[in-house]
């Protein structure tokens, strides 16, 4: 009883902590709540979808699912992913416009969770991070190395990613 | 049952009361009004009005009382069914259903819906007023006999004994004794009621949520048994509910003052209370009773109950076998109703996945099973594959549900339209047995409304015009469902006035969708009234004619992967033929391959398969001659920017010719090839949505997974035909400048 009581006193003083996956693309750290994330899986190959925008790597079957895969390095404006042995999916889950939308994203390395009190959190600097400000959630210090923590609902809005990619098949089309 | 969970039923009940009583409504109006049809009609108001009491929605009650009068008096054949109360009850009907949809603390507060209700009453009021004299006994209900016999044998005294014993948990369980009470008082009239108190405990072992009152009632109302059962619905089953009719014997209160747990001295004190039993008479039954205990005692029998006593001596009135018959015929139509039952469609849709990933799987065994050149295995998989067909073929027939319904509610539409612009209209309607998958009829719904009132505004002329082109003055709309090709097609036709291809072009040209100088096939100038912001009405109406729904008709009926053809003839009239997939869950495909990327072709589309290679192209166009008919093609890897993988581009293979086989597809009237690398053979698949991040993609329709586990795109046939007829047609001319 005492025990429990006594837990329960220190986590009200306690402040909230959230959680975030780490991960790493082309030696950038970012993180992204790990609620958000349900599964990370090797990188075995991708149907790519024609016509799709650079950012839209294709489509993989996860178990009977049909599910996109996203490249994350040129949905933030920097250069392709390299696919290497290593490569990996993250495989994120997001509930957003009460439709459910499941999206994969490919990184070099997944590093570790880490727990983190909001106070911990920065928020995003006003320049200098070359991300839209939007994406970004805040940003975290690790040990040697700060880490981007991304808004998975903005970066990954499957609204914007349908505009993208009709904006690119009317580009198309005009050609 | 929960209060939330009984709610919903009851909203879902009186949704279907109210769908039967607008067919009813309906078809008195095109015949004489049946005794059947009437009851019919009484008795759904009549369940709507005793479901609401129940939950208290006092606004429903109140107005749903008034309707149900009426219609209770029609059955009696007390007022005329003419056309003006027809229309009132419409409107009620409408109201009703109004008022189901809004809580009673929404309608409280809506001054315009309490308005309506009074507005609606005071329409009825010339039909309510008149006999309003008239006798219980007269009643001609059409009811089960049991009920009837007990209606016939009722004198002047009709006041009903009512014994509640609630369950403990009634308070708990969301239900008010005192509901039922006030309900109880809209079937007649209540003459006394005793509330039993002796179960009351101690204060220190109150609970407030126990129910520890019981009932004695006496009801006065003409009412039949059943009705007043009704009232008890939602509770009967864990409570004591006994009901004695007017006529009831002393017996009967007999057996109820033996079966309650009370004191008998005690009840029989209530009884008489209520005016239920005269002193005298149940002073002499008690003593009866006890002779009847000394009899069987001394016949050395076991002491048994009164009941039992009183059907082993065949001492039972007729009305308690009246009333266990009565029971036996509702177990039996409940069974019936058994025949039918609801699901949660979340539920059925996961079968559905289920099945679809059995076939996957089974495919994929197929696959293996051929590897292995194991004949016994090879031909188990073979009856597996049978199986898995059946089921498959089962349970996507649990989706799929006749188009009739949807029809039926335009009879409303067309109905009332048809008086709003006075015209004369009439619906007819073939194939309501025609199935389609559930989700489609669903979205069918708006689409088919707008091209139905379309129809009615637009294409149909008023009276006065139809005489002076010597048509007959009844306008006819026909809606239609037929199979066709492993399509359903769903036609809306009338023989109205037509399109006038004049206007059509004339107001395209002025609003910028056309060229002044194009031409125009007559499909694509039809069409044109699909264009979004086009309408060619001179006049708007309220019903149509702003130039929104004909696009949303388009887009609804392509997001269903159909399309949509019209046939219109000047004078004559319009045709509407949607076709649309037969289901949208699993396909029979065809699997192509271009350049390593697996697509399917829906089975159904395909008309045959011809190597390209051995074909010249018409003008070294996308175009080649079958058989003497000019026919447009499109190379899917040149539409879908497919690029040769590594393994083509390193050298030796790059250089041998690759065979280009083609596909001739049809959906509609129209007829194209697509071009592909390889063909893989006939493939049964599950649809898999792209989601909407795809959505603009053109062309491709969804996905599937292959039995290797490899995924592959599902051709969109309409949209890749278009698109080849737009290029052909392109093509056409850029050789004429």
């Amino acid at each position: 009883m005492t025990q429990d009581n006594e837990q329960g006193l220190t986590e009200h003083s306690k402040e909230v902590i959230r959680q975030f996956l780490t991960f790493t693309i082309a030696d950038e750290h970012f993180g992204m709540e790990l609620h958000q994330t349900r599964e990370i899986i090797e990188y075995a190959g991708i149907t790519q979808v024609p016509l799709m925008p650079q950012f839209l790597c294709g489509v993989i079957n996860l178990r009977g699912e049909v599910v996109p895969v996203i490249d994350l390095s040129v949905r933030l404006g920097r250069e392709p992913i390299t696919i290497h042995k290593r490569t990996c999916v993250i495989v994120v889950e997001l509930h957003s416009f009460e439709q459910h939308c499941i999206l994969g994203l490919l990184a070099d390395s997944v590093n570790e969770v880490i727990e983190l009190p909001a106070s911990d959190i920065e928020d995003a600097p006003a320049f200098g991070a070359k991300i839209r400000s939007e994406f970004i959630l805040g940003i975290a210090k690790s040990a040697e190395d700060f880490i981007v923590l991304l808004d998975a609902e903005k970066t990954l809005s499957p609204i914007e990613l349908a505009h993208l990619v009709e904006a690119e098949l009317e580009q198309n089309d005009a050609q | 049952m929960s209060l939330d969970a009984a709610i919903e039923t009851f909203y879902i009940e009186a949704h279907e009361h109210l769908e039967a009583m607008e067919n009813i409504l309906l078809q008195i109006e095109e015949a004489e009004p049946s005794p059947e049809l009437l009851n019919d009609i009484f008795r759904s108001a009549h369940t709507i009005k005793g479901s609401a009491g129940i939950f208290a929605l006092e606004h429903i009650v109140n107005f749903t009382h008034v309707v149900e009068n009426i219609l209770d008096k029609a059955r009696d054949n007390n007022i005329v069914f003419d056309n003006d109360l027809l229309n009132v009850l419409f409107l009620c009907q409408d109201h009703i259903k109004t008022l189901v949809n809004t809580s009673l603390d929404d309608f409280q507060q809506n001054p315009e819906l309490q308005a309506q209700s009074q507005e609606l009453i005071t329409k009825l009021a010339p039909w309510t007023d008149t006999n309003t004299s008239e006798l219980p006994t007269e009643q001609t209900s059409e009811q089960d006999e049991t009920s009837q016999s007990i209606q016939e044998s009722s004198n002047d005294n009709n006041c009903w004994h009512i014994s509640l014993r609630l369950s403990e948990d009634c308070l708990r369980n969301g239900m008010d004794p005192l509901s039922f009470i006030k309900f109880l008082e809209t079937l007649g009239e209540i003459k006394h009621i005793e509330t039993i108190t002796e179960n009351f405990p101690n204060a220190e072992d109150f609970d407030s949520e126990t129910l520890y009152f019981a009932y004695e009632i006496a009801l006065q109302s003409n009412a039949d048994l059943e009705a007043i059962e009704n009232t008890f619905m939602f509770v009967k089953d864990d409570s004591d509910i006994t009901i004695l009719p007017p006529d009831a014997k002393i017996d009967d209160y007999l057996a109820l003052i033996d079966s309650l747990p009370e004191e008998n001295q005690q009840l029989g004190d209530i009884l008489v209370k209520c005016g239920s039993l005269t002193r005298h008479s149940l002073e002499q039954a008690l003593n009866e009773q006890q002779q009847t205990n000394q009899d069987i005692s001394s016949n050395n029998a076991p002491s048994s109950k009164l009941g039992e006593v009183l059907s082993q001596n065949n001492l039972v009135p007729e009305k308690v076998i009246a009333a266990a018959l009565t029971k036996q015929k509702q177990t039996q139509t409940n069974a019936n109703a058994g025949k039918q039952i609801r699901i949660d469609s979340n539920r059925l849709d996961h079968l559905i996945n289920l099945i679809g990933e059995l076939v996957i799987n089974q495919q994929r065994i197929d696959l293996l099973a051929g590897k292995t050149k194991s004949s016994p295995l090879i031909e188990a998989v073979d009856d597996f594959e049978d199986f898995t067909e059946q089921i498959r073929d089962a349970a996507l027939k649990l989706r799929m549900i006749p188009i009739g319904a949807t029809f039926q509610r335009f009879k409303r539409l067309v109905r009332d339209t048809a008086q709003e612009l006075n015209k004369n209209i009439e619906l007819t309607i073939t194939g309501s047995e025609t199935e389609l998958d559930r989700v489609m009829v669903e979205k069918l719904a708006d689409p088919l409304t707008h091209i139905v009132r379309n129809a009615m505004d637009h294409g149909l002329e008023s009276i006065e015009e139809r005489a002076a082109t010597n048509k007959t003055t009844k306008g006819q709309l026909t809606l239609s469902a037929y199979h066709d090709a492993g399509h359903v097609v769903i036609s809306i036709s009338d023989d109205g006035k037509g399109i006038n291809k004049d206007k059509v072009l004339e107001k395209a040209i002025a609003k910028g969708i056309v060229a002044s100088d194009g031409k125009l096939s007559d499909q694509e100038l039809f069409h044109l009234i699909f264009h979004p912001g086009f309408s060619t009405a001179q006049q708007i109406t309220n019903l149509s004619g702003r130039g929104v729904g004909m696009d949303v008709v388009k887009r609804n009926v392509e997001a269903l992967q159909g399309n949509i053809e019209i046939q219109s003839n000047q004078g004559l009239g319009t045709q509407f033929i949607i076709r649309l997939p037969l289901t949208l869950a699993i396909i029979d495909g065809f699997h192509v391959e271009s350049h390593h990327t697996h697509f399917i072709i829906p089975q159904a589309t395909i008309i045959e398969c011809i190597d390209l290679t051995s074909h010249q192209d018409i003008d070294s166009k996308h175009c080649i001659n079958l058989r003497g008919e000019m026919i447009p093609y499109l190379n899917i890897s040149e539409i879908f920017n497919l690029k040769p993988t590594k393994t083509i581009s390193n050298g030796q293979q790059a250089d041998k010719k690759i065979r280009t086989e083609l596909v001739i597809v049809q959906f509609g009237n129209d007829i194209a090839g697509i071009a592909v690398e390889k063909l893989n053979g006939e493939i049964q698949t599950v649809v898999k949505p792209l989601g909407p991040i795809f959505h603009s993609l053109k062309g491709i329709g969804g996905s599937s997974l292959l039995g290797n586990g490899e995924i592959a795109f599902i051709l969109d046939v309409p949209q890749l035909i278009e698109l080849a007829i737009k290029r052909d047609g392109q093509n056409n001319m850029s050789k004429n400048y």
